[in-house]
């Protein structure tokens, strides 16, 4: 028989083998862990995407500083595990990670990184006054030699239950004259499967391109649209009739005529 | 209702600003009335112009503030900071939530890069703002990239005042190393664009390879807009994406974060 690891969670042994919480009070334990944090990745469409992980329980409490670990899982574009790694950060210290570096396993064009963040100390509360840790980190999408470079933090985490699912539309205006194609990504940060109609909006409120699909747990797709059918319309906005999840909001490349792009979160 | 919508220009970084405030529902306190806009300018503390009735954004419309509908923000080779005030009809002070679209173009190439965030409360007078802990792991440096890292601030009133607690800066190597540590005395009501390259004077970033660095901060006692700027300065092209503040990594004990974040860091000192 295999006991549940130590390592990320006593409080979750000691739930299993005694079937009682409220011996976890009397219990020391480090950092309380906020939901895996998910971000889009991309390899190829002309893009290719490094992740920075920061050490900041370090920086926010110096005092108790110590390294940290970043616990890594790619999801393809349907959810399945792609690969998995775990990367250890230094006090103080940020590591810029470049997934073909550190998962020795094929990598999909497309995707989402789940990171959540732990301490290696199996018994150290030194850091427990930060209260529940969220693993944020940054994505970086850029072409070979960073001829450009667009860096967006993630918007959502992964959900065990199953949230809200708004309708929504972006604040962004998208000016069809000025680019080439917009190229947007959504995502499924939840365990069912989810179907969104993903909408592009004139200022009028006429939809003007939509696209539905169904995305499984944990999947992503891809939409592009050409903006040269859309130059009638001075800007257009996105909107989704139902999100995956409240902060499941599609990230947004602008591709360009002279080959650049930029992206934001909408 | 009222909040500010606060922006820098970076012109230095060779961009050109244009915001789109938008009127849009909002889950809490939601109208549907327009939205005066009052607007500010100041270059290092110095209100430089000021129109209190800018203009009027519609339910579900937009108003775009750029050289274009504002003079003041034609280039003059300096940084300047934009305060959009935004006030419903109602005549009431308190706070009410709004995302706008901020967007900054290189000319030359056309491509641009947009932003979406919230607009912000007004500094009540009296009452000093906390100072700011920033992480911005995310600035690179290499033979053709730099980083730039903007910080707006906006104070209580249109005077020029000095903050009480001045803005230390750092980069932190990849490994935790200070490789640099810079102090700013800026004004209240400022945009300050902190030069990652001009910073580290040559220690980083004559390499082809792009390198990570932490641009970390502390201090200040105002209300803060950052935001980091990636360029790649063969292309033009850039990257632009806002800090997360503490409250995005933790969820307790920000009264001590304040106190203790990067304490040790500029105790070290930098060399």
């Amino acid at each position: 028989m295999s006991l549940p690891s130590l390592s990320t969670a006593p409080g979750t042994f000691v739930r299993r083998v005694m079937g009682s919480r409220k011996i976890l009070r009397w219990l020391p334990r480090n950092l309380k862990l906020g939901d895996p944090v998910l971000q889009f990745f991309l390899n190829g469409f002309g893009k290719t995407t490094r992740y920075t992980f920061v050490n900041f329980p370090s920086l926010y409490a110096p005092g108790t500083a110590h390294s940290c670990i970043y616990d890594l899982v790619l999801h393809d574009a349907l959810g399945s595990i792609a690969g998995r790694a775990t990367i250890e950060v230094p006090v103080a210290g940020t590591a810029d990670v470049v997934l073909s570096d550190v998962m020795r396993t094929p990598l999909p064009e497309l995707g989402i990184l789940s990171a959540r963040i732990r301490s290696p100390r199996h018994f150290d509360y030194s850091d427990r006054h930060l209260g529940t840790v969220r693993s944020f980190f940054y994505a970086a999408y850029h072409d070979q030699a960073m001829r450009s470079i667009s860096v967006i933090h993630p918007q959502t985490a992964k959900y065990s239950s199953l949230p809200d699912r708004p309708t929504w539309r972006s604040n962004m205006l998208l000016w069809p004259s000025r680019v080439n194609s917009f190229e947007l990504l959504l995502m499924n940060p939840t365990t069912v499967d989810a179907v969104t109609d993903l909408r592009l909006v004139a200022g009028n409120g006429e939809i003007v391109a939509s696209s539905a699909a169904t995305i499984p747990p944990f999947g992503s797709r891809r939409v592009v649209w050409e903006s040269a059918p859309l130059r009638q319309y001075p800007y257009v906005s996105v909107s989704a009739d139902m999100l995956a999840a409240p902060n499941a909001k599609p990230l947004v490349f602008l591709n360009f005529d002279n080959g650049a792009f930029s992206a934001a979160h909408s | 209702m009222i909040g500010q919508f606060i922006f820098p220009t970076c012109e230095v970084a060779g961009l050109r600003v244009a915001a789109y405030l938008r009127n849009t529902p909002r889950a809490a306190g939601s109208q549907s009335g327009d939205i005066g806009v009052e607007l500010q300018v100041f270059q290092r503390g110095e209100l430089v112009a000021h129109e209190p009735e800018f203009g009027t954004i519609p339910f579900g419309g937009v108003l775009e503030v750029s050289e274009r509908t504002c003079a003041a923000l034609a280039p003059v080779g300096a940084d300047r900071l934009v305060v959009a005030r935004c006030r419903t009809a109602d005549g009431s002070d308190s706070y009410f939530a709004q995302e706008h679209h901020l967007s900054y173009e290189n000319h030359r190439t056309g491509v641009f890069d947009s932003l979406l965030y919230d607009q912000l409360p007004l500094v009540k007078p009296g009452r000093r703002a906390s100072p700011i802990i920033l992480l911005a792991p995310k600035a690179w440096i290499s033979a053709d990239v730099n980083s730039f890292v903007a910080f707006a601030n906006v104070g209580a009133s249109a005077a020029a005042e000095p903050q009480a607690v001045p803005l230390v800066v750092s980069v932190l190597s990849a490994d935790g190393e200070v490789l640099s540590t810079d102090t700013y005395d800026e004004p209240q009501n400022s945009a300050l664009l902190f030069d990652v390259r001009g910073a580290l004077r040559g220690k980083l970033g004559n390499s082809d390879a792009p390198q990570l660095v932490n641009v970390v901060a502390r201090g200040g006692a105002s209300m803060y807009a950052i935001m980091t700027f990636v360029v790649n300065q063969v292309t033009g092209n850039f990257a632009l994406e806002h800090s997360l503040s503490p409250h995005y990594y933790v969820t307790e004990g920000l009264a001590r974060v304040r106190t203790e974040a990067l304490s040790t860091l500029h105790t070290a000192g930098a060399r």
